[in-house]
């Protein structure tokens, strides 16, 4: 077989033909039907974007499939508990509500969301807590330790139910081209979020590290991450649940 | 945090990435920045900085070292096994073992066995003076030190 034509010069060395007979087949990926015939190359259709099986596209996807796959067999500790907890949509279990929202949001998936504390504290002072007025205090256990995001970016909600707190809206039917149609969820925050204190003594804002001095919260709070802006591009409008939601009641303050 | 501190981690981060260090040294030094511990901390006591004194910084290894044992066994971050975890003795130990390999990634491997039998050997004041004042506490509740 005589040297194969380039990519970019296909069109020059090549004709349209619709014969076969007497033609020397060649496998070029992405072309079909390409038959030698003399020293000229006939082909019954000009080359074309490959779309499928494992075009570029594709093993994209699978690998962004599997990366999310192998980031969920990770998950521990509460961050696993609090997700396995949540309510899902009829027809939905927890792992698709992880899996969409992990190949939404990609890059935020860090072992930081489960590595830094073991669980939250919301302490009541009914007298305030030393240096400061406030009476609601929200910490990462063990004390001393970080919050796994930033708290004041995304701050806890009120209640300790998933009624209290979220909600599924049903956004009618999507009908992919060529699937079978399927119900769309959308996950948003019913409830509002807690009011953050900020003292005098504080000259900086510290960021949500290590301390959240909440202004009232009687009924306990849920610490919940839910990014609703999606940060891929081109991607549909959206909501990624990075941090589900972990419900934590006041507890009595007795000193450190 | 201030933002002066923020720049610090920033740096830190970035410093850690060019010198590719394990993942253990970077997660227990990422987690004690995050964290607010460097306002807390005095870095290394005693020898001095190491580079990071030029820079105005104390050294990220004693910041970090400094909140292990301010943590105890109460670090989400010790070894999972539990053998690790359920000993005083042994938590010091692998904070020290900590120290020691974490300054073979930053470079300063001769170093490291001197500085590991001074830890050995003299840090157990600083240890038990965490335990005394039951620390682990909210890190804001902290005296700063400069």
């Amino acid at each position: 077989m005589g040297r194969s034509p380039g990519r970019g010069r296909e069109k020059e060395n090549m004709r349209l033909g619709s014969s076969i007979l007497g033609g020397k087949p060649m496998r070029i990926p992405g072309i079909i039907d390409v038959y030698q015939v003399g020293n000229e190359w006939i082909a019954r259709s000009w080359p074309k974007v490959q779309n499928q099986p494992n075009s570029a596209l594709q093993l994209l996807w699978r690998k962004k499939f599997k990366d999310a796959h192998a980031t969920i067999k990770k998950f521990q500790g509460l961050y696993k508990a609090a997700y396995t907890a949540i309510q899902c949509p009829v027809g939905k279990m927890w792992i698709d509500i992880a899996m969409t929202s992990i190949m939404k949001t990609g890059t935020w998936w860090t072992p930081r969301l489960y590595a830094w504390h073991e669980d939250y504290v919301l302490y009541f002072a009914p007298d305030g807590f030393p240096g400061s007025t406030c009476r609601y205090l929200l910490l990462p256990r063990p004390l001393g330790g970080s919050f796994p995001f930033n708290v004041f970016n995304y701050l806890p909600r009120h209640g300790t139910t998933w009624a209290d707190t979220m909600k599924w809206n049903d956004e009618g039917i999507i009908c992919p081209k060529g699937k079978r149609p399927k119900k769309r969820w959308g996950l948003s925050f019913t409830g509002n979020p807690v009011e953050r204190w900020i003292g005098d003594e504080y000259p900086y804002p510290p960021f949500g590290t290590s301390t959240l001095f909440i202004k009232d919260a009687p009924n306990g709070i849920t610490v919940v991450s839910l990014h609703l802006q999606p940060v891929i591009e081109g991607d549909q409008e959206g909501w990624a649940l990075v941090y589900p939601p972990v419900y934590v009641e006041p507890t009595l303050w007795t000193g450190w | 945090m201030t933002p002066e501190q923020q720049k610090h981690f920033d740096f830190v981060l970035l410093y850690m990435r060019q010198l590719n260090v394990r993942p253990k040294t970077f997660s227990i030094i990422e987690a004690a920045y995050f964290s607010g511990y460097e306002a807390k901390s005095d870095g290394i006591t005693g020898p001095g900085q190491f580079d990071f004194g030029k820079l105005g910084m104390k050294n990220p290894l004693g910041v970090a070292h400094d909140w292990l044992y301010f943590m105890g066994d109460k670090n989400p971050l010790l070894p999972k096994k539990s053998s690790w975890r359920k000993s005083k003795i042994r938590v010091r130990l692998w904070a020290d073992n900590w120290f020691r390999a974490a300054m073979f990634d930053f470079g300063y491997g001769l170093f490291a066995g001197l500085y590991w039998v001074a830890l050995r050997l003299f840090a157990y004041r600083a240890w038990m003076s965490h335990r005394n004042r039951n620390h682990p506490v909210p890190i804001d509740t902290l005296p700063d030190v400069r």
